[in-house]
């Protein structure tokens, strides 16, 4: 093919493009409505936001909740956290301060329950309940004052009088376990050469209060000698000691006591003394 | 449009904005429905063709990545599918299958008559389809789409030399053709 032949080859090819290029013109019709759906389409994207974009924000503001709420849920009225508490209660997330009186309350109620049923079996025990419930009661009441007035006055005449029984418990088991420290004494400590509560031994007796009499025992362990001595408003003559190991003759008392002979704490010894 | 502002626009689409999305929709509706057209004949069919394509291309622009082929490339690729698809439902074969050798290239002058004969949009598609799926592709995206050597090239996946070389081709065997079509009765 020569140059000639090329060039027409050239032309007949442009023309042939020319003419598909022409045949293949189709007029565009009104596409409004589809131009409104795409561009509509388009713009609600924004709107839309991915899944991850609200999930990772969301479950890290999740967890901080419930972060928040375990660390904050037994904050008391003056702690970091109480406010924290107060507002997460606020939305449901935490207690609210009405239930944690409420829950404090009951928990008080039990305590006083409990030490008011084992005032003669367990004076001790008993105390130690009443002085439990007198603690929660003390939480209860400064949670409270966060209320409002009327659910604040309310609360409050609960607590007082929880707070009554309590004390009611407390003394009454004080009192059952004063009683029990005087009877061994008030059965065992009087006539001649009786002891004190332990394994006292000797002539004489006396006691803590208003004890009489010759001789004297000491209030513990291996007391022995003779005579008597007391703490308070004693008298009597001979000798005894508080604690272990004393001897001695005579008497010795702490208080208005009067008598002769001698007496000692520790491991004393004498043959005489005037208390 | 530039490739840069093209870029910006799709971002902008992409994130929402209406007058970007509007942008896009003026620049390639019509192109996309004379593609359809010269595939499907100009009309409702061609019209439902760019409209599902817009519409695959608002529900799938979030995910576009800007690659090789840019947004011509995957927009006229989603044309295509929903042409295929549209041709599959009603149940016609694609007629370009039917080719699996390019036509013997002939050197012989076009008689004026038969490039007379091509004014026949529906002769012509009809002389489009025996091409070889390429050679056919790119005289649709240059001559049909309206897109330049670049924007074929970016379309098809090839370089603005590979697709002058296409497009030199396919004429040639279109010019082929011709004679044979004309001795038709």
């Amino acid at each position: 093919m020569n140059d000639r032949e090329k060039e027409l080859q050239a032309e007949e090819l442009a023309d042939l493009a020319r003419r598909l290029e022409a045949a293949l013109q189709v007029e565009t019709p009104d596409a409004r409505r589809e131009k409104a759906l795409f561009v509509a389409g388009a713009g609600a994207r924004r709107s839309a936001p991915s899944w991850a974009g609200v999930l990772v924000p969301g479950a890290a503001v999740v967890v901080v909740l419930v972060v928040l709420a375990l660390v904050s849920r037994s904050a008391l009225p003056g702690d970091t956290l109480f406010p924290v508490r107060k507002v997460l209660g606020g939305v449901g997330l935490a207690p609210s301060t009405a239930k944690e009186v409420r829950a404090r309350l009951g928990e008080a109620e039990r305590l006083v329950v409990s030490a008011s049923e084992v005032v003669f079996t367990s004076p001790g025990r008993a105390k130690d309940l009443a002085l439990e419930a007198l603690q929660v009661l003390e939480e209860a009441e400064d949670l409270a004052d966060e209320l409002d007035g009327p659910r604040q006055e309310a609360f409050e005449d609960e607590i007082e009088s929880l707070e009554e029984r309590a004390d009611a418990a407390f003394d009454e088991a004080d009192d059952v376990l004063k009683d029990r420290e005087r009877e061994p004494e008030d059965d065992d400590s009087s006539g001649p050469g009786s002891g004190g509560d332990d394994d006292s031994s000797g002539s004489g007796s006396g006691s803590d209060d208003d004890s009489s009499g010759p001789g004297s025992g000491g209030d513990d362990d291996d007391s022995s000698g003779s005579g008597s001595g007391s703490d308070d408003d004693s008298s009597g003559s001979g000798s005894g000691g508080d604690d272990d190991d004393s001897s001695g003759s005579g008497s010795g008392s702490d208080d208005d006591s009067s008598g002769s002979g001698s007496g000692g704490d520790d491991d004393s010894g004498g043959s005489s003394g005037k208390g | 449009m530039e490739e840069a502002q093209l870029r910006g626009v799709v971002r902008r689409a992409s994130r929402g904005d209406e007058s970007a999305a509007a942008a896009l929709f003026d620049e390639y509706y019509p192109r996309v429905y004379r593609y359809a057209a010269a595939r499907l004949g100009a009309g409702a069919s061609a019209e439902d063709a760019a409209s599902e394509t817009f519409a695959k291309v608002v529900r799938e622009i979030g995910r576009f990545k800007w690659r090789g082929a840019g947004f011509e490339g995957w927009l006229f690729r989603i044309a295509r599918n929903v042409i295929v698809d549209m041709q599959r439902r009603g149940g016609r074969e694609l007629p370009a299958a039917e080719i699996a050798e390019p036509v013997e290239t002939s050197h012989e002058g076009l008689p004026e008559q038969a490039v007379t004969s091509l004014e026949s949009a529906v002769e012509l598609r009809a002389l489009l389809d025996r091409l070889p799926p390429e050679q056919r592709e790119v005289l649709l995206l240059r001559f049909g789409a309206g897109l330049d050597t670049i924007e074929t090239g970016r379309a098809m996946e090839r370089n603005a030399n590979a697709v002058r070389q296409l497009q030199l081709r396919a004429l040639r065997n279109v010019r082929a053709m011709v004679p044979e079509k004309v001795t038709e009765p």
